[in-house]
């Protein structure tokens, strides 16, 4: 990503996200320093990398915003409800006026108007409503704004320098208001009272500075002293800034004039623990010890400080992709590899094979774990979404989350946004009352809904829990007959009912009508997730609320398979489906409708016979197998000519030529170079469905 | 041996105050310095203090620098002296 203008909206996308997720946090607790200053950071960061990259209107925009929160940060104004909203909104206008560097008419009316609103809460400073005057303070700031770097600043002043009337506390406390300083004040040179001269200097210092600032900005401090003071200032390289390297406590000691090298020397050959030791030895006290430990502490912070900011790095998620791409050849490779050991009885070959194994499933998990995010990450979208919708529905929500360090593939996350979307925005509009009715109800005022994921094995499970009214379950029931999705003599469950709001079918007429696109039903919603390899279940109980659960795969990119044979076709169900696998021994029974049924263990199952859904010629073996695979309560059968066993599968998506068609998950390479289909099982059961009827 | 000191101790006491500290640091070795009049400290006071220090830990002898204000207190800490060396502030 080397295009200054994208990492600029990247970043800035972030710490508009960090700022919402402030604000938000504001309205429990508005008088926080701590959010008040994530805020405030947020602008700032902001406004100075807007101007950097030519984005001036929206910097000068942020700088209003900034200096009217700015006194709310030194408490002149406290945080409202009405300045929360504002902010909310001019969040929103930021994140519009990043599409391009000049903004539309409309945006600057949007922005004037919202600049008003502001001001009517916190008064500007004269001049500073007017968004037309902008004297760009952005670039200022965008000098400022360079990452932080550990400089290493040592002088030593000239001998004459007291009488020249240059003090250095000045330079000190000049060089700490530049980031934070590590003083190190070099005290060898100072002699003992009786022969020292004492208008001369005899002190330097040797000072480590973590700043944003130039070496430039910092060498402009010594401007009066320069030609008469022995100066140095160096970056500090990475490898430089060790502790064991600046801090080592005897060098720290040394240097302050406390002991000499020799005495440390002496003390060393002796052996380690170097300030144990030397305390012994009597060279140095306790305290000195505990200065020199602080200095240390100090300088290991500062690196751990700046190794931190250091080690992320921005990636496009297209070259994750591509890198996970080439684990998933690789694994094949690896897997073909095995396969010509294995054939030619190589021992030698054999052995290279494992080992490589062993490596390619080493980087195979170290490339996914680049790929997993937390979840936390999109918790802040439905945060904003629960407050502005419980608002204009007059409703009284707050959302509690949980798990939020929940990881899950970038790839299920990014896709899993619109449905928890649309899920979330249905319990807060149908499923948590209005306050006067949960008040009627003996509910507290404030509704709850709950949002959740934890891990389950190689599982994700996220639940949306709301303590509303609960789903209508005659109602359901009555729809659906009416729909004709069952028959009014069906006997069902209540939680069966209930499920069936996720069938295709089932949507009101107005949600489909919806034309943003975005109004879907809840069939769409089980689709998606579905597509994911998940599956949802709703479980409601009326008059105290809802409860959905979804259980996700952790990844898309490599799924464990189970790997079975029709005729000379291969052909991989995802094991997490898999229930069990059993012999078929007579052609299996049918029901009224023509379904086909196989007998297990007293309860009958439907199957499909694989071998007629794909048309594959040749004869039926006598035995065949059904693979039983589960999806929620429903259990369905495939039947194939045998079954060959577990089979890690890296999935190929099937590209844009194949996209409709129905009933696989992708395909895959196998370890002869072959391609097996990935079967989608929920999507071949209802596929099937749709032809019997 | 307690010394007071007080007013300022800048580059234009120095030699003044240099004169007082040795002398009455050969006279009693172990010395108490009090800074509670001290109104102001430069890099030169410092100094003096410090080779004092030095003195007393060559000779094995008893130095202790207490009394200072907030102010001052604060400059012994921003020169980052050993822990030993800063001195205790009026209050404690």
């Amino acid at each position: 990503m080397s295009n200054p203008v994208d990492t600029f909206r990247s970043e800035a996308e972030e710490n508009l996200a960090m700022l919402e997720t402030a604000l938000l946090e504001m309205e429990a607790n508005p008088d926080d320093p701590e959010l008040i200053a994530l805020a405030f950071r947020a602008m700032h960061t902001i406004k100075g990398a807007g101007g950097m990259v030519g984005f001036s209107d929206l910097s000068d925009f942020t700088h209003y915003l900034e200096s009217a929160f700015d006194k709310v940060r030194n408490q002149q104004y406290s945080v409202t409800a009405e300045l929360i909203s504002i902010l909310l909104d001019a969040k929103d206008h930021l994140a519009g006026m990043l599409e391009q560097p000049e903004q539309t008419p409309v945006q600057s009316m949007v922005g004037q108007a919202l600049l008003a609103r502001l001001n009517e809460i916190i008064p500007g400073d004269g001049s500073s409503i007017d968004p037309v005057v902008t004297s760009v303070t952005a670039e200022d700031d965008g000098q400022r704004k360079q990452p932080e770097k550990a400089l290493r600043v040592r002088f030593t002043p000239s001998q004459s320098t007291f009488v020249d009337g240059f003090d250095v506390l000045p330079i000190l406390n000049e060089l700490n208001s530049f980031g934070t300083s590590y003083v190190t004040t070099i005290c060898k040179d100072v002699p003992a009272i009786i022969e020292l001269e004492p208008e001369q200097s005899y002190l330097s210092w040797d000072i480590i500075l973590i700043t944003d600032q130039s070496v430039d900005t910092i060498k402009d401090s010594f401007i009066f002293v320069s030609d008469d003071w022995k100066i140095s200032i160096e970056e500090v390289e990475d490898s430089l800034l060790d502790y064991e390297y600046f801090g080592h406590i005897g060098e720290i000691l040394v240097e302050r004039g406390l002991i000499t090298a020799e005495q440390v020397d002496d003390v060393l050959t002796s052996k380690p623990k170097t300030g144990e030791l030397m305390k012994e030895s009597g060279l140095i006290s306790d305290s000195d010890v505990e200065a020199a430990l602080a200095e240390q502490k100090a300088l290991r912070e500062a690196k751990e400080r700046k190794a931190g900011k250091d080690e992320i790095v921005r990636v496009p998620a297209s070259r994750l992709d591509a890198l996970m791409n080439l684990v998933g050849e690789l694994v094949i490779v690896q897997a073909r590899m095995n396969q010509v050991a294995q054939a030619r009885e190589d021992e030698e070959l054999f052995s290279v094979s494992e080992e490589l194994d062993r490596l390619t499933v080493d980087l195979r998990d170290n490339t996914f774990s680049i790929r997993m995010l937390p979840i936390g990450s999109t918790f802040g979208r439905f945060r904003r979404l629960v407050r502005d919708l419980s608002r204009e529905l007059g409703k009284e929500i707050k959302l509690e989350t949980q798990g939020a360090d929940t990881e899950l593939d970038k790839m299920v996350l990014d896709r899993m946004g619109d449905p928890l979307v649309h899920l979330i925005r249905n319990s807060i509009d149908h499923g948590i009352e209005i306050p006067e009715a949960r008040q009627a109800a003996g509910k507290e005022k404030t509704g709850t809904i709950h949002l959740s994921a934890e891990h389950a094995e190689s599982h994700v499970v996220i639940r949306i829990r709301d303590d509303g009214a609960g789903l209508n379950t005659s109602r359901i029931r009555d729809k659906a007959i009416e729909k004709g999705l069952i028959t009014p003599d069906s006997q069902l469950s209540d939680d069966e009912v209930n499920n069936l709001i996720f069938e295709p079918g089932f949507s009101t007429a107005q949600q489909v009508s919806d034309v943003s696109g975005r109004g879907v039903g809840m069939d769409v919603v089980k689709r998606s997730i579905q597509e994911l390899g998940g599956h949802v279940s709703i479980n409601s109980e009326h008059g105290c609320g809802t409860t959905i659960k979804i259980t996700l795969p952790m990844t898309l990119a490599i799924i464990e398979g189970l790997m079975v044979v029709v005729d000379d076709e291969k052909y991989v169900l995802p094991l997490s489906a898999v229930e069990e696998c059993v012999e078929l021994l007579n052609d299996g029974k049918c029901d009224a409708n023509g379904k086909r049924l196989v007998d297990i263990r007293g309860d009958l199952v439907p199957y499909m016979r694989l071998r007629e859904w794909f048309h594959v010629d040749g004869a039926i073996p006598p035995i065949e197998q059904v693979v039983v695979t589960r999806m929620g309560d429903e259990r369905f059968g495939f039947s194939v000519d045998e079954v060959i066993g577990q089979y890690q599968t890296v999935i190929k998506r099937l590209g844009k030529f194949y996209e409709g068609v129905k009933g696989f998950a992708g395909a895959t390479i196998l370890g002869d170079g072959n391609v097996a289909m990935i079967l989608d099982t929920a999507g071949l059961i209802e596929a099937q469905e749709t032809e019997a009827r | 041996m307690t010394i007071k000191m007080d007013g300022d101790m800048t580059i234009f006491q120095m030699s003044e105050y240099h004169r007082l500290l040795a002398d009455e640091y050969q006279a009693s070795k172990d010395v108490v310095i009090d800074l509670v009049g001290l109104d102001e400290i430069d890099t030169s006071g410092v100094q003096l203090l410090l080779s004092l220090y030095k003195q007393a830990g060559m000779d094995g002898a008893e130095l202790v620098v207490t009394g200072a204000s907030e102010q001052v207190a604060k400059i012994f800490k921003d020169f980052n002296l050993p822990q030993e060396f800063i001195p205790a502030t009026e209050d404690n």
